[in-house]
């Protein structure tokens, strides 16, 4: 009997049953998703397309972008699928972007149809397509990586540890700030510079200089699933430094006409949410990147008004952010959550009039605590001799 | 042929986890939401009353098993073992559609849910067809394998976890909190009167069996409640409550310098364990009760197949859709194992003590 039962174990528990090859399957590694109509539209780009010969006649890797459309979004990828001869694959999603559109009015419906579809992973990120279509955005081919999914993808990535105006926001991320208490979400977004149509082109990713070309852009705010208007790149410096997502920023002052950069590479941002206030406190560390100004940096005196100069400038910015945040009424901080959280009571009490009503007349108050430790490489100006 | 007291201690937790992962996190978290882990934390006070009752039991009479002691009882005591045999049937089924159900969600949509419980239910058959003792040392290897995939899965979660996210606490009236309680009562401690098919003689070094019990017992809680702590304050409240199994889920965010991720197939195989040998236990359960209950001799191991086609039925026919089941077994079932696996063993318990005291 133990023998006999061998026989069905190895046709069963080795997975040779019902197998699916690697190039059976369409591996999609990003999925652009617009409104035309009354349909959606779907671009997916599949990875493992048949390869190519590079000029030097090595084989290289290509990309392919396939589009569907349909009343849903499972019909669109079903009209996707009819023009892929393999198996349409989302496990390995880098990028999904979203048009300005979809993101206005029907968002719910492609979080719903993604969150619900057991191949994907929920860990790619999210993208808005700022002033252009969703699906063009993946097709702009570029010198730097074989495909447009992973040079978003990593873009973004870069920027977001580079710069302070974006950030990644992941499937996770952004659906668990779509049904939170008290928070709304915010999304990166990216648009097309230079032609589209070149830009699709294989010459494209050939040239030194390439004519088309992707560039990461402000964030885009949210009212619920609804979107609702773009950040300014100071406004988004503002709303990372709330949202405590900086890993390095420039703040940029200007003495007498002459430009001060400090570089930002430290920084903890907390808030307490008290009787209708705000307190946020920042805790800073940075160093002086680029000076422009004629000051004497022996003088520590200099070094505190540089410090103030900054701390002003971060205190603008972080007030910009909320003036927008309230001008829109959506509480993208998550001020709200933090009532929610160490309040439950109140907030079941104020949650109703929070966005409209409570978290627009919120008193702010800031502190922020800038530690100016170095000065980079040298320590004063480079003066010229006359 | 003897079990240790530490391999009866593995196989008693495999009976606390066979329906963890699935129902009972969604129940509780249903009634408790992040208040989720301080029902877990009452439940194990309140498992002490379970725990005594089954102890009694054990230490009865060292020779004889639950289904002894019922027999013992004349016919009344035969009906409470034929009520226990279809109970276990059903308990098994349960335990299996979840399995299978996680593997049809998450993995192997295309494939027919049938096809699935076929697979799992041949490597069940084959573990169920060993000896008590071959059971209980694959258990040992299986809770050693679930242990560090456990660990390793914790430890690379601990990084992302925010405890924010359990706030706020005690945000959950008393009475949700209590009914999550009772549901890891009814479906993680109640099933531990499964292990009472193994007599107390059939421990080899019975002294110990208290405190390497405790161990265990005490360890699995932890893990069980490091469980919910950490899908909560990973994905917040709302998000764990929206998945339907977001302790699998969680797994899928490991991400260890961008060499340690996808690792979530791996990671889960620890359920499957956890489930072929609860449901192999059940099945010895039931194969024991029958040959002692009806003096049936087990030839060609009729009473695994026919359990086994069984289970496989009811596994196949028991939900029309996962709905219902989310609602049966957080609603219903608690208050049938509360029934099936304290009220009547606490009552044979009762009628024994009385008999003894007589006599």
């Amino acid at each position: 009997m133990k023998k006999l039962l061998i026989i069905p174990l190895i046709l069963l528990l080795t997975g040779c049953w019902n197998y699916r090859e690697l190039n059976q399957l369409a591996i999609t590694t990003g999925i652009a998703v617009d409104k035309e109509n009354e349909n959606y539209k779907i671009t997916i780009m599949i990875a493992n397309s048949k390869k190519g010969s590079g000029s030097d006649g090595s084989i290289t890797p290509s990309a392919a972008v396939y589009e569907g459309k349909g009343k849903t979004i499972y019909e669109a990828f079903k009209d996707t699928s009819l023009s892929v001869s393999k198996q349409i694959y989302l496990s390995h999603i880098d990028v999904l972007v979203l048009s300005e559109e979809i993101a206005k009015n029907n968002l719910t419906d492609v979080i719903d149809f993604l969150f619900r579809y057991p191949q994907t992973r929920n860990n790619f990120y999210l993208v808005l397509a700022k002033a252009k279509k969703a699906g063009d955005i993946l097709k702009i081919t570029t010198p730097l990586e074989t495909f447009p999914s992973q040079n978003l993808a990593k873009n973004l990535e870069i920027t977001d540890k580079l710069q302070g105006f974006t950030y990644t926001v992941d499937f996770t991320d952004f659906t668990k700030s779509l049904v939170s208490e008290g928070i709304n979400p915010i999304l990166p977004s990216v648009t097309i510079i230079g032609n589209t149509i070149e830009g699709n082109k294989d010459e494209n990713k050939e040239q030194s200089e390439p004519t088309t070309y992707l560039k990461l852009d402000m964030l885009g705010l949210f009212k619920g699933d609804k979107f609702v208007t773009w950040a300014s790149p100071d406004e988004s410096k503002g709303i990372n430094i709330i949202n405590n997502k900086i890993y390095i920023l420039g703040v940029i002052i200007e003495k007498e006409n002459k430009k001060i950069v400090t570089e930002i590479t430290e920084m903890e941002t907390s808030f307490k949410v008290e009787n209708n206030k705000v307190k946020i406190t920042v805790d800073t560390v940075g160093a002086i990147q680029e000076m422009n100004a004629d000051l004497n940096l022996y003088d520590t005196k200099t070094i505190e008004k540089i410090q103030n100069a900054d701390i002003e400038k971060i205190k603008e910015y972080i007030n910009m952010a909320i003036d927008l945040a309230k001008k829109n009424k959506t509480d993208i901080f998550g001020f709200g959550n933090y009532v929610y959280k160490n309040n439950p009571k109140k907030w079941n009490e104020i949650k109703d009039k929070w966005d409209d009503e409570i978290f627009p007349n919120l008193e702010v108050e800031i502190e922020v605590n800038l530690r100016l430790q170095a000065k980079g490489s040298i320590n004063n100006i480079v003066e010229v001799k006359e | 042929m003897k079990v240790t007291s530490s391999e009866y201690s593995y196989l008693t937790s495999f009976l606390i986890r066979s329906l963890f992962f699935g129902p009972a996190i969604y129940s509780i978290l249903h009634f408790a939401l992040q208040d989720g882990w301080i029902s877990l934390i009452i439940s194990f006070i309140l498992s002490f009353i379970p725990l005594i009752i089954y102890y009694k039991l054990l230490n009865h009479n060292p020779h004889d098993n639950i289904v002894s002691i019922n027999n013992k009882l004349g016919t009344l005591g035969k009906l409470i073992n034929m009520l226990l045999i279809l109970f276990i049937i059903f308990h098994a089924g349960l335990i299996l559609w979840n399995l299978t159900n996680f593997i049809y969600s998450q993995f192997l949509f295309q494939t027919p849910l049938l096809v699935i419980s076929i697979v799992l239910a041949i490597s069940i058959f084959y573990v169920s067809i060993q000896n008590i003792t071959t059971i209980a040392r694959t258990g040992t290897v299986f809770f050693i394998i679930s242990t560090i995939l456990f660990f390793v899965a914790a430890f690379s979660l601990a990084g992302e976890c925010d405890l924010n996210g359990l706030k706020p606490v005690l945000n959950s009236n008393f009475s949700s909190i209590l009914k999550g309680s009772f549901a890891s009562l009814g479906l993680n401690i109640f099933p531990i009167f499964i292990i009472l098919i193994i007599p107390k003689n059939a421990i080899k070094n019975s002294n110990k069996l208290l405190s390497s019990f405790f161990k265990v017992y005490i360890f699995r809680f932890i893990c069980m409640i490091s469980v919910l702590i950490i899908c909560i304050s990973i994905l917040g409240i709302e998000l764990t409550n929206l998945y339907q199994y977001p302790e699998y889920h969680i797994l899928k965010t490991i991400n260890i310098a961008n060499f340690f991720q996808r690792v979530e197939s791996i990671l889960s195989i620890q359920w499957i364990f956890e489930a072929v040998i609860a449901i192999a236990l059940c099945i010895y359960y039931i194969k024991e009760s029958i040959t002692k209950t009806f003096n049936f001799k087990n030839k060609f191991n009729l009473i695994n197949i026919i359990s086994l086609i069984s289970i496989l039925i009811i596994t196949k026919y028991i939900f029309p859709n996962n709905t219902i089941a989310e609602s049966f077994y957080k609603n219903i079932y608690p208050f049938l194992t509360l029934i099936f696996f304290l009220i009547i063993p606490f009552l044979v318990l009762i009628v024994t003590k009385f008999k003894k005291n007589k006599y």
